[in-house]
């Protein structure tokens, strides 16, 4: 069964592998300043990070009820659909003069609206 | 569907929480189910005919 206390301690541990990962990188990188593949694989290193927080996500989902589950459909649901609206509409704007939005800037725009998603459907079932 | 989960829990005395944990689900989704905000699966509405010793019938009215 789903428990917040849990799920806070193994995504808190997710994090901080990412954040020990990234330091490590972005020192190796300044200590050693590798080239070519060398440089993308520890640019790439702090993914694993990102790899624990996405495993330790869907754990938490598969051990949520259904009330839970519906909850989060709903809130994922309004997350993709929203950003995928944004990127599409910035994309278009783009071919009229808009500056070229960054990869980077699509996950936080994903985790607002998944934030605001859950929060609806919080209310819509209480 | 409305349904009579609270008289029934209350009949008994138990907290929501306390249902809650015989069901294997949160708080919130027995809270749900009682306000008729949240419509449970069969499967789970059998859980709580069987954990109330009833029938679906007897809980459950369309």
């Amino acid at each position: 069964m789903f428990s917040i206390k849990r799920y806070g301690v193994e995504l808190s541990g997710a994090l901080a592998l990412y954040a020990a990962l990234l330091l490590g990188a972005n020192a190796a990188d300044r200590l050693l300043q590798p080239e070519g593949a060398m440089k993308i694989a520890l640019a790439l290193l702090p993914i694993l990070g990102t790899v624990a927080v996405a495993w330790t996500v869907l754990r938490g989902l598969r051990r949520m009820d259904e009330l839970q589950r519906r909850i989060q459909f709903d809130a994922i649901a309004l997350s993709f659909t929203g950003t995928a609206l944004a990127t599409f509409a910035w994309g278009f704007a783009e071919d009229a003069g808009a500056p070229e939005l960054r990869a980077f800037h699509v996950w936080p725009l994903m985790a607002v609206l998944w934030v605001v998603g859950v929060c609806i459907a919080q209310w819509r079932y209480r | 569907m409305r349904n009579a989960v609270k008289d029934i829990r209350t009949a008994r005395g138990w907290s929501q929480s306390e249902l809650a944990e015989r069901l294997q689900v949160s708080r919130q989704t027995v809270n749900s189910i009682e306000n008729g905000r949240y419509d449970p699966s069969l499967p789970l509405a059998f859980a709580i005919a069987r954990t109330f010793g009833l029938t679906i019938e007897q809980i459950f009215f369309p």
